[in-house]
């Protein structure tokens, strides 16, 4: 009996306490994070998670101020697993908690949840390509945060302005969602800037030996692979196959870990292969203080995605600001108004050329390569006009 | 008072069954936890299904493939040709039950472990097979936008209870069936094949037929999970239907008890619901889900019904006949 | 077809089936002789390889002992597994599978959290490049088929010639005969545990040499071991070797001249084929 009344004692003076630290709090903005935390894929998860955590922590020891009531960004994090009803299930979580905003990370299970976030009037925005079917003017909600196949349209003609020698090309993509818009994409790209597209894999993603597609490749003999939508260690793996077979061209990879892709594909595997899209070393002031951060807190090696998943949160959270509103429809509109001096520089959402409405994260693309075994910034190649997108992807 | 198991369970499954009907107007009205309750009932089916087969001493991981190919089946039909969803329910268990024929005429001569392996060979089959031809079954990109049950004003992406009725009502139809077979002559005659083979086929069961009308009932009911499952989501993919979906089924059939009708329906109703406690933990939670098989594994190898049965339902018998003899 | 392409798609078919054989070869034993399936050797190899690349990348020990101290390892923890996981539900062949499923999806998940994302490599020991028959092969993929082919010939001379070994074999056929005749049973599981897990731990390194080190290294090898042992016979070694010298050859035909998705249906449906012409695979044993 005295157990219990202590018990109940105890038990009250801490929802006293509770009560009266949450009436003293600001309020939350929770921002509901749909990663891939499991699976293949994990590293992508684990990266955006850690960058969301950091831009939180930056963001709200001063907050910001919504309609007069101070704010606090909340990330709630959800694994998906790369498995589609396991994302249907975190979004009706989400829903259900009252979450308003969500973060999202896969093409294969973003896209399913699109129509779902947009009745529900639910802002989305997403590390995923999935093109139309992720972003058009039928989800006005649905934004892609980080450009992917789309940054082709930055590399192809700086391929062709600096790199002349180039005449045949061939790419190699997964076999899944991801694989096939970029390499439909890039096909485009590339017959428009005037190659001619000599292969076109795909291979099944997480496959053991690269062999047989690196043979394949090689035999149609191209000056330069083009990489796509293939990740991680399965580019690596692909790139040393390329090179023990005997290919001496070049070959473009995007979405990858510098140091990672050295170390399993080996250096002289390596050595010479552009990266596209990546930040190789830090070139500006943001860059660097955001890979010394992640060194010091999690050690090497350093997480490219980290870059990409950053600034998309205090976009989102300038279009809060902007808008004076957390509803989901105010902040969208204020969102395609937005413009941030991004880690990559100016970035603005935009591409309605390509989708019907402004929401693709549009930004200046850096351009790498591995030199004596190691990865250095090439050039910054910049973000295409309008009229560029139409003459690249026309039939 | 007179008092037996039989009546217990009875009265509780039928105050159950009222109790879901009733709830989402009253008591269950947060959409996630209906969500969840579908889920249940996907899993259930599913394992229900393969149930029936599994008591023969058949294991098949190929379940998730004949999902795959009713949901296929009413997805085509009610996208490409327009057909009515209602229609088409039937259809999508009838297709993957016709396939079933030919496929368990094949692997049924094979024996044990084998017949494991060989239908998760087939699962992977049909996985390939769809993921390769982009038209028209989607490839790996799988098929998105499948319309919802009629009518559509009924049945929106925001409206949870709709579903949750004809889940229900799926469920019960499904469970309803499988127990009549349970308990007709042809359910009889699978157990005794379980019991032996030989001994069935030496008083002259023609064991192979009775084997192979096991493997079609799965593969019909298999097939109307699967297409509950496509109009809901309204995205099937060969991401969805993989190995790991067959050896859940299983899983849940194991842990909830593989010797009576209900361990099947707990055992999906449980392990679907214990991970939604983690589902927060995030990287955590399939390590925990991994550990909970473990220990379940090692400590209730009959399975959660069978705990049931060896010690609550004795301890409550022993309580009634108390109760007789004082009378 | 050019001559140069048909010999490379051999000699990658070749290489690519020793290694599958290795990891399946463990499998195989475990299963003949206990006649359970080991559903967390993927894991396993998955771990040897991680422990290879701390003790060998990280920590600059010596290849051969960081083998070792890998190989050793691994075939503790086969044991434990043994003892007290697999034991104690008697070895009951559909128990075991689920209570091995529900393992390896905790080892994996345990692999994402302590290891983190980063793919890593083991740094080749075998560098550079040879020719076979005018075409080129890595010294490290020679060295893997060479050190396979090896221990697949030392496997059958043990369980030929050595007593342990007659004495697993006679468990294999008869295990209430062997243990009247003396045998001890307990200490055959274990060994056929130690041997089947060190197999699995050797061929960790090799996958992690030649490829990459991740957490889920394990499944694709596994899969591909299962369609070996199901074409060759469930616990019998022989015919493991056969399909996989058959399987790597196919998917690497299929897979360099069609493509990957056509290699993977065509792989089941002849795995079904092979089933259902011959259930017990070529040379496999009644369960």
């Amino acid at each position: 009996m005295k157990k219990f009344t202590v018990g109940l004692m105890g038990l009250s003076l801490f929802f006293l306490v509770s009560l009266g630290i949450s009436q003293a709090a600001p309020k939350e903005l929770v921002l509901g994070c749909n990663f891939i935390l499991s699976g293949p894929a994990a590293s992508l998860g684990l990266g955006m998670q850690r960058a969301v955590d950091h831009a939180t922590e930056l963001i709200n020891p001063k907050g910001f101020m919504v309609g007069g009531e101070q704010y606090i960004l909340k990330p709630a994090y959800f694994d998906s697993k790369y498995v589609p009803a396991e994302s249907v299930s975190n979004v009706e979580k989400m829903l259900a908690q009252g979450i308003k905003f969500v973060y999202s990370t896969g093409s294969g299970v973003s896209v399913p949840i699109v129509e779902k976030t947009n009745a529900a009037k639910v802002f989305q925005m997403s590390y995923a390509s999935g093109s139309n079917h992720l972003t058009s003017d039928k989800y006005p909600l649905s934004f892609r945060a980080v450009p992917c196949n789309e940054t082709a349209f930055s590399m192809y003609p700086w391929l062709v302005k600096d790199y002349s020698q180039i005449k045949r090309v061939a790419h190699i993509n997964p076999s899944d969602e991801a694989g096939f818009t970029e390499s439909e994409t890039r096909l485009a790209c590339a017959r428009n800037v005037g190659y001619q597209n000599v292969a076109n894999e795909f291979y099944k993603r997480g496959a053991t030996d690269y062999y047989p597609v690196a043979t394949k490749v090689a035999a149609t003999k191209p000056d330069f692979i083009d990489f796509g939508g293939t990740i991680g260690r399965d580019q690596a793996l692909c790139v040393k196959a390329l090179r023990e077979l005997g290919y001496k061209g070049m070959a473009g990879i995007g979405y990858s870990d510098p140091v990672a892709f050295v170390q399993i594909a080996g250096p002289e595997a390596a050595e010479g292969v552009i990266l596209f899209n990546t930040i190789t070393e830090p070139t500006n002031p943001k860059q660097r203080e955001l890979y010394d951060w992640y060194l010091k807190k999690y050690g090497p090696p350093f997480l490219t995605v980290v870059y990409d998943a950053w600034d998309p949160v205090f976009m989102l959270v300038e279009a809060v600001k902007k808008a004076n509103s957390v509803d989901p429809v105010k902040v969208a509109e204020a969102l395609r108004t937005v413009r941030w001096p991004s880690v990559f520089g100016e970035m603005y959402v935009g591409l309605k050329a390509l989708y019907g409405i402004d929401s693709t994260f549009s930004r200046p693309v850096p351009m790498g390569i591995i030199k004596n075994g190691k990865p250095v910034h090439l050039t910054t190649a910049p973000w295409p006009s309008d009229e560029l997108v139409n003459k690249l992807i026309a039939k | 008072m007179k008092f037996s198991v039989g009546s217990f369970k009875r009265y509780w499954v039928a105050l159950l069954i009222i109790f879901l009907f009733v709830a989402p107007l009253f008591v269950i009205t947060n959409p996630f936890y209906l969500h969840i309750i579908i889920m249940m009932c996907i899993n259930i089916m599913m394992s229900a299904s393969m149930w029936l087969l599994a008591t023969t001493g058949l294991i098949s991981f190929g379940q998730a493939g004949f999902m795959f190919i009713g949901a296929m089946t009413s997805t085509l039909l009610v996208k490409e040709l327009g057909w009515p969803f209602w229609v088409c329910i039937p259809l999508a268990g009838i297709v993957p039950a016709l396939v079933s024929i030919p496929v368990g005429r094949l692997c049924i001569r094979i024996k044990g472990v084998y017949f494991f392996l060989v239908t998760m060979a087939f699962g992977e089959l049909v996985r390939g097979i769809f993921a390769y031809f982009r038209t028209p079954f989607g490839g790996w990109y799988g098929i998105r936008h499948i319309p919802p049950p009629e009518p559509h004003s009924l049945f929106t992406p925001l409206n949870k209870v709709p579903f949750y009725y004809l889940g229900m009502v799926l469920t019960l139809v499904t469970c309803w069936v499988i127990y009549r077979i349970s308990r007709s002559r042809i359910g009889m005659t699978l157990w005794s094949i379980r019991e032996s083979d030989m001994l069935a086929d030496s008083i002259g069961v023609n064991v192979k037929k009775y084997k192979l009308q096991a493997f079609v009932i799965a593969g019909f009911f298999a097939g109307i999970a699967g297409t509950y499952y496509a109009h809901y989501f309204c995205y099937i993919s060969p991401l969805v239907f993989t190995f790991s979906m067959s050896l859940n089924t299983l899983i849940y059939i194991v842990v909830g008890g593989l010797w009576s009708f209900s361990g099947p329906i707990v055992g999906a109703a449980v392990l679907t619901l214990v991970p939604e406690f983690f589902r927060a933990t995030g990287v955590y939670q399939m390590l925990i889900f991994g550990l909970i098989l473990v220990f379940t594994m090692l400590f209730i190898p009959r399975g959660i019904v069978g705990l049931l049965g060896e010690r609550v339902f004795p301890l409550l018998r022993q309580k009634g006949e108390r109760t007789k003899i004082t009378d | 077809m050019s001559e140069q392409l048909f010999i490379q798609m051999c000699i990658t078919g070749i290489v690519m089936g020793l290694i599958y054989i290795l990891i399946a070869l463990g499998i195989t034993l475990i299963f003949g002789v206990m006649r359970i399936v080991n559903f967390v050797h993927g894991e396993m190899t998955m771990l040897s390889a991680f422990s290879m690349y701390y003790l060998f990348e990280v920590w600059h020990m010596n290849f051969i002992l960081a083998l070792l101290l890998s190989v050793i390892a691994i075939s503790l923890m086969g044991i434990f597994f043994q003892r007290y996981i697999y034991k104690p539900l008697g070895y009951d062949i559909l128990n075991v599978m689920i209570i091995a499923a529900g393992a390896s999806i905790a080892l994996k998940s345990a692999g994402w959290i302590i290891f983190g994302p980063v793919p890593r490599d083991i740094a080749t020991v075998f560098p550079g490049m040879i020719r076979v028959l005018g075409t080129p092969l890595s010294m490290e993929r020679a060295a893997v088929a060479l050190i396979c082919v090896g221990l697949t010939i030392a496997l059958y001379i043990f369980l030929l010639k050595t007593k342990t070994g007659k004495s697993m074999r006679a468990v294999e056929q008869d295990s209430e005969a062997a243990a009247v005749l003396g045998v001890s049973i307990d200490r055959v599981h274990a060994i056929v545990f130690v041997i089947g897990c060190s197999l699995a731990a050797v061929a960790g390194a090799l996958v992690g040499m030649l490829f990459a080190v991740e957490p889920e290294m394990g499944g694709e090898p596994l899969l591909k071991s299962f369609m070996i042992i199901l074409i060759g016979g469930m616990g019998s070694i022989p015919g493991a070797i056969v399909a996989g010298l058959l399987l790597g050859l196919i998917d690497s035909f299929t897979e360099t001249l069609l493509g990957g998705e056509m290699a993977f249906i065509i792989g089941f449906a002849l795995l079904m084929l092979i089933l259902i012409i011959r259930p017990k695979g070529f040379f496999g044993y009644e369960i």
